[in-house]
């Protein structure tokens, strides 16, 4: 396992240009959403003392009257915002094409390749998605055995205590849902780049049965860089913490290593979508 | 205090006197209130069917000058008997057809009523709708009598009564398998006043108006279920049918209320002269400190602030799952609490329940006003309680949430939902007039709370607290009407409040002080022909400035530094006038306060300094929560990005780090579906 994330590191490195791709293109669709809730609240609070105490923390009066006084403009900013958020989602599903291409092609990078994949595959990848959503339906249905058990063993009237318990467990259920269905997507993708397939519901059916024959080394990589996702944040929340402060560097300290962090993410997505397909490749193309 | 050490014993002596049904009982030797409506009830609870039957003696006093031809009667349980109640239909879309299935509905028959002389007034009773002539409202019965009740007589009456409870619990009682909250449930008669019969029918919005009595009340449930109740129980009697009846005392209460349930899990405790009983859910049993200690808090602090809690126990009922809406109210020595399983320790509205409900037990119970037609009497005043309470036991900031580092105070919460509907309605109004039920929550309770808060900021917190004291002191065990409170208030703060109180309570006048506009432009040397030789005017200028801004300034007036003519323009945004302070500072650290009474639409202030303005804040104190918009009292020469740049970096964070974790956003939404 410790190979193929290296080889995945490698691929990865040898492409870095691509981590500013993915980290600018997250970073402009949250300033795009960010930067109007900012001009409003600037707007509505600029000029007032009030503004000094966000300073020192989150001031409740402010909050309770910006959302009361400025609901005319919140609203449209996070509509736009959910807009955003599915243009960034399409966004990155075309950038991924390119991305998972290079990758898989072991070349240097090649501007005309990347951007020539990413058109090529998207609307592939389009199609792979909606057929996923059957998928991931099935595993979001998952948890609702625990309410059925729940049903079954402690009837229609259970004390609360069951009702908030059994509510973890179906979270924990839908989180491991998503996980698995997150991976069946990756490897659609991957199959799809490999074999170009074209008809996408074959790849969906060949990413599950490559998942199932290579089970334990499939979640075993998910898992790792799931958790060292986990734990780069607990050590960007850690520093954070330390740097917390009310002064104008303070903040640019943190502004920075957020963006820091950020790109620690994108280099993480990108080395986890090199590692699965040499992961995929060793077994299924060797 | 006589009546106190009568009570700590009440109960032995009681239980010992009470060796038959029919003794005679007595907790306070003095009555303490006019016992004009007294009550014996035997109640008895099927409870699978969720129905009570029960036979009520009242015993009825005329304190009136006047010849009582007829009395009336609440039947409350009759607002859920069918969806043409004015209760169901006030309530619009939230009590419908589809909710309540036949067996649901709750009501209430009398069947059979007579005088102690056998006499029976079942013939002529009939219902009336004296608020809305709506004839399918059968929550007021009019019994006319045969005789007069002449002043200062007396009736007594038999009265018949089933009943079933809701279920679930609608506003306030009802009963969900187990459990029931038994609340408004006999035929409760109402006020004789103003030469005239003050019997509400039951409406969605407002509650209840009571005079005081004694109540008797033996409740026969399964002997498996334990019972709170209002009063103290003196006895217990097994029965041969696997009941068990329970024998209710209270003196000088205006209400009788209890609740049952096997599965209460009961927690005794003592707070200064009262017992305390705590009546958990088992599956909130692990909440019961949290409950204990917020009453254990409530009376000591509402004995030590406002003054003697005359009664010798308090019950605290945690109602069961699924029947939500028989939490949060106030009975006589019996409150109902809300909670949900899990809810963490720094969000305190367990607390908040338990310190409000039980604040009932002074602002209502003690002071018995008409809560239909004045609810600010109890609602408003006892939300200003609430405040000063979470304030003082909890501290300043953040005492009701403090989570995930937001910090919301009582006092924040309350103007949270003061801002979002403060003008539609004047306070004082029956309850049912109000523009919405928002309007008449708004403005009866938060509205309210913030008006005595920022009274008590404008005369001083031991002015306000001699007024409250004052005022329970005048109007203990009585009906007082706003024009009381406005009178006890100008009485013991030595002034004449009337223009304070006409704005709050009879208009629905905004209060709002801006700081609109800040400047300081530098005054240049007087140049050209005319001062071509002086440089006089210079000295002269300063002197002015001196003149105008006091001694403390003259210190920093520098011949050398530039001279700045400043204003500030402060406006009254509202039309509610009140009286503001100004605090401006200045670059150089100078502060200069100035008050006015805002009466006009603005005012303009200006100096003539060595400094530029900082910034300018109305009310720098704080003193006047009723004001709708904080964020325009203060107005800065520069713009404070640093704080906004602080959050906004946050919360770009937050959404780049979520896009970035679609899963997150799945999950999300799963759970919600799911």
């Amino acid at each position: 396992m410790l190979s193929i994330i290296k080889q995945g590191l490698a691929r990865m490195w040898a492409h870095k240009r691509l981590i500013l791709f993915f980290y600018f293109a997250n970073l402009i669709t949250a300033a795009l959403i960010i930067l109007p809730l900012r001009a409003a609240l600037n707007r509505f609070a600029g000029h007032s003392q009030m503004a000094d105490r966000l300073r020192y923390g989150m001031d409740a009066d402010l909050l309770i009257e910006f959302l009361q006084y400025s609901g005319e403009t919140i609203g449209p900013i996070l509509l736009f915002g959910l807009l955003a958020a599915i243009l960034y989602w399409l966004l990155t599903l075309y950038l991924s094409g390119g991305a998972l291409k290079l990758f898989a092609s072991g070349r240097q990078y090649d501007a005309a390749l990347f951007w020539g994949s990413a058109g090529r595959y998207f609307g592939r990848f389009l199609r792979l998605f909606l057929w996923s959503l059957l998928v991931l339906l099935i595993l979001l249905l998952l948890p609702q055995i625990i309410t059925l058990l729940q049903r079954l063993i402690f009837g229609k009237d259970p004390y609360e205590y069951i009702t908030y318990y059994s509510g973890f467990i179906r979270l924990i259920l839908y989180v491991i849902g998503v996980f698995f269905y997150l991976m069946v997507f990756d490897y659609g993708r991957i199959q799809i780049i490999s074999s170009e397939e074209r008809a996408t519901r074959k790849a969906l059916w060949r990413a599950l049965v490559f998942i199932r024959d290579h089970f334990g080394r499939v979640v075993l990589l998910s898992l790792i860089f799931a958790l060292t996702g986990t734990v780069g944040f607990f050590i960007y929340y850690f520093i954070a913490d330390l740097l917390n402060g009310s002064i104008a560097l303070t903040i640019a300290l943190i502004f920075i290593l957020q963006q820091l962090f950020m790109l620690f993410r994108a280099a993480l997505r990108l080395t986890g979508f090199a590692s699965e397909t040499v992961l995929y490749q060793k077994y299924v193309m060797p | 205090m006589v009546h106190k050490s009568v009570v700590h014993h009440g109960y032995l002596l009681v239980c010992l006197l009470c060796l038959s049904s029919n003794a005679q009982h007595m907790l306070f030797p003095t009555p303490l209130s006019p016992r004009i409506a007294n009550y014996d009830i035997d109640v008895r609870l099927n409870s699978e069917k969720h129905t009570l039957v029960g036979a009520e003696t009242l015993t009825w006093h005329n304190t009136s000058s006047d010849y009582i031809n007829e009395l009336q009667f609440h039947l409350y349980l009759n607002a859920f008997r069918n969806n043409r109640s004015s209760f169901v239909l006030d309530s619009n879309r939230r009590w419908s057809d589809k909710k309540y299935k036949q067996k649901n509905w709750g009501y209430i028959d009398v069947t059979s009523i007579t005088t102690a002389e056998g006499e029976d007034l079942a013939p002529h009773m009939h219902f009336i709708q004296p608020d809305d002539d709506n004839p399918e409202d059968k929550t007021v019965l009019r019994v006319p009598l045969p005789e007069p009740i002449a002043p200062g007589g007396s009736i007594v009456l038999h009265i018949n009564f089933k009943a079933k409870l809701p279920e679930p619990p609608i506003s306030r009682n009802g009963a969900k398998a187990e459990y029931a909250m038994v609340a408004q449930w006999f035929p409760k008669i109402g006020v004789y006043e103003h030469g005239k019969w003050n019997c509400h029918q039951y409406h969605y919005r407002g509650e209840f108006y009571a005079d005081y009595g004694v109540y008797n009340v033996r409740i026969t449930v399964p002997e498996k279920n334990i019972v709170g109740a209002t009063g103290i129980e003196v006895s217990r009697q097994n029965n041969s049918d696997g009941t068990v009846t329970h024998f209710y005392h209270a003196e000088d209460v205006h209400d009788f209320a209890w609740s049952t349930s096997p599965d209460f899990v009961e927690f005794i405790d003592q707070s200064q002269d009262v017992q305390i009983r705590v009546l958990m859910q088992k599956d909130h049993v692990n909440q019961s400190e949290r409950y204990m200690t917020a009453a254990k808090l409530a009376v000591a602090y509402f004995q030590d602030t406002y003054g003697d809690y005359p009664f010798a126990n308090l019950t605290v009922i945690d109602p069961r799952r699924g029947a939500d809406q028989s939490g949060g109210m106030e009975y006589p020595t019996l409150i109902t609490a809300a909670t949900a399983y899990g809810i963490p320790e720094k969000l305190r509205l367990p607390e908040m329940v338990i310190l409000h409900e039980f604040g009932h037990n002074y602002w209502y119970h003690l002071t018995a006003n008409n809560e239909y037609e004045e609810a600010w009497l109890d609602e408003g005043i006892n939300t200003y309680s609430e405040i000063q309470i979470f304030n003082d036991l909890y501290g300043p900031t953040g005492n009701i949430i403090d989570l995930l580092g937001l910090k919301i105070s009582d006092l924040q919460f309350n103007r949270m939902g003061y801002i979002s509907l403060p003008d539609r309605d004047p306070i004082v109004r029956n309850a049912q007039d109000f523009y919405s039920g928002g309007s008449y929550g708004v403005l009866s309770y938060y509205k309210s709370g913030l008006a005595l808060t920022t009274l008590q900021n404008y005369l001083g917190r031991e002015t306000m607290l001699k007024i409250m004291r004052t005022f329970l002191g005048q109007w203990r065990f009585k009906h007082p009407h706003t024009q009381d409170f406005i009178d006890v208030a100008n009485q013991v703060s030595g002034r004449n409040l009337d223009w304070f109180f006409d704005q709050v309570l009879y208009s629905a006048a905004v209060l709002d002080y801006s700081v609109t506009q800040i400047s300081s432009r530098s005054i240049d040397k007087k140049t050209g022909f005319d001062y071509a030789y002086s440089t006089v005017s210079d000295s002269a200028l300063s002197d002015t400035t001196i003149a105008s801004v006091g001694d403390s300034t003259q210190k920093s007036l520098d011949d050398s530094a530039k001279t700045y003519k400043s204003s500030v323009r402060v406006e009254r945004l509202g039309s509610f006038i009140f009286p503001v302070e100004l605090q401006v500072v200045f670059t150089n650290g100078d502060t200069v306060r100035e008050c006015w009474d805002g009466r006009d639409e603005w005012v303009k202030f200006t100096y003539v300094r060595k400094a530029e303005i900082e910034f300018a804040t109305v009310d720098p104190d704080n003193k006047i929560p009723m004001d709708v918009n904080l964020v325009n009292n203060s107005r800065t020469r520069k713009t404070q990005s640093t704080g906004i740049n602080k959050w906004m970096s946050r919360g770009l964070f937050a959404v780049q780090f979520s896009l970035d974790l679609p899963e997150l956003f799945i999950a999300i939404i799963a759970r919600i579906i799911g």
